[in-house]
């Protein structure tokens, strides 16, 4: 009996001390890359279809104005009209310039228009040929649809594709990123999903309203 | 650093979540799903499941290993290995042959028992006599601080024959049910007994043979 309960003392006192250890934090965050690597799971081109509206977006602007530039000309089709000459927008550098500026907040929808107007500034500002263009961050104007923009996030290119990742966040931490929420809605921790590029880098969230208060 | 400017400086997801304080954490929903359906998820591509049922059982899987070889990094190795395992071929898990966690326990069984095979560096001595008889009767634990307590029984573990190992840490440190255990070791449940009574035995005189060295070291040096 002596022995007995020198041992379960002994046993006992060795699985008290071991009882909270566990793997490092970072061999789940591999784990879950080789997940992703075996699964090869992608984001659906979300960005695509808002690629397409800001390009037409664009052309047909500088239909108008080349149009408005040239009257009487006979006008072809949007679709096969170029984009307006560039020399002709010199006089009114001011206008573009003044939207971007004026578009200073941190509400959602605001931030939404900010970043239309700068997508579609970017190309009539423009004097070098329109190949050259850089590419503009795809995650601004596309994701305003979809994500809320993460601040100060680097741009991604076009064709750099993401996934969609779901978390549970505190409420602080959208306040800190300038993110309004319906607060009132959530306790504790707010389900969100997160948009990764494939540099793991976050460009963007949104915030997973349900019926039920959790 | 703010919370914004430190975002635009990560490399990574998981700076980003270091920095910011906060943890991602799959849907509740999966928290309430069993091991199998959290691996059925798993297996057709719903990482959210994988990581619940990670995070779920990792910590076993770890213990087990770093308890059967005393090593962190290769606690560490094995746990990695394990999981990959089931990433890569899920087909290797049978839920009609046994529970999930017995699973992986199992596939952390063959990982550590390859490397202790490796690695052979105790000699695992059977016979009580080898130990001074004036320990006999004596707790083995008596005198010694918690934390000189704890790493004695650690090595005492060490010390034990494979097969009498894993019994002990199975049943007695992982508590997991013998059928469980049987289950992960691929013996009857009756052999896990015996194995687990027989290691018992050994660990308890192991435990006093330290003691018993310890003493005699004390002695030498006053």
């Amino acid at each position: 009996m002596k022995n007995a309960e020198q041992l379960n003392n002994a046993v006992n006192l060795l699985r008290e001390a071991t009882a909270e250890q566990a793997a490092p934090d970072h061999l789940e965050t591999r784990l879950r890359a080789a997940f992703r690597e075996q699964h090869q799971t992608k984001a659906r081109p979300f960005w695509l279809g808002a690629w397409v509206s800001a390009a037409a977006g664009t052309l047909a602007v500088g239909a108008i104005v080349w149009k408005l530039a040239v009257p009487g000309h006979v006008e072809a089709p949007p679709s096969l009209r170029p984009p307006a000459p560039i020399a002709s927008l010199g006089s009114q550098p001011a206008a573009p310039v003044k939207q971007e500026a004026e578009v200073v907040s941190t509400s959602r929808e605001q931030k939404a228009a900010s970043v239309r107007i700068r997508r579609s500034a970017t190309p009539l500002l423009e004097t070098r040929d329109q190949s050259d263009a850089e590419p503009t961050p795809v995650i601004a104007a596309a994701r305003t649809e979809e994500f809320d923009e993460i601040p100060n996030a680097p741009p991604m290119a076009p064709q750099d594709r993401g996934e969609v990742i779901p978390v549970r966040l505190p409420k602080q931490t959208f306040d800190r990123l300038g993110i309004p929420i319906q607060a009132d809605r959530f306790r504790d921790r707010v389900p969100a999903e997160l948009f990764v590029g494939e540099d793991g880098i976050p460009r963007g969230i949104r915030v997973i309203y349900t019926n039920e208060k959790r | 650093m703010g919370v914004i400017s430190s975002i635009c400086h990560h490399t990574n997801l998981e700076l980003f979540f270091e920095r910011t304080g906060i943890r991602s954490e799959p849907m509740t929903d999966l928290s309430r799903a069993s091991d199998e359906e959290l691996f059925r998820l798993s297996a057709r591509g719903d990482e959210a499941a994988f990581t619940a049922l990670y995070r779920r059982r990792h910590s076993s899987v770890y213990r087990f290993a770093l308890h059967m070889s005393g090593r962190p990094d290769l606690a560490e190795e094995v746990t990695q290995d394990v999981f990959l395992a089931l990433i890569r071929e899920p087909n290797c898990y049978d839920a009609g042959k046994g529970a999930l966690a017995s699973f992986l326990i199992g596939v952390a069984r063959n990982c550590v028992l390859r490397h202790i095979e490796r690695d052979r560096r105790h000699v695992y001595v059977e016979d009580a006599s080898a130990y001074d008889a004036e320990a006999d009767g004596c707790d083995a634990l008596a005198d010694l601080s918690r934390e000189e307590a704890i790493e004695s029984v650690r090595q005492a573990v060490l010390t034990l024959p494979p097969a009498y190992r894993e019994a002990v840490v199975l049943c007695d440190l992982e508590e997991m049910p013998y059928a469980g255990a049987a289950e992960a070791i691929g013996v009857p449940v009756g052999t896990v007994r015996s194995r687990l009574n027989r290691g018992r035995g050994l660990l308890l005189e192991k435990l006093r043979g330290l003691r018993a060295a310890s003493a005699a070291t004390v002695r030498c040096a006053t």
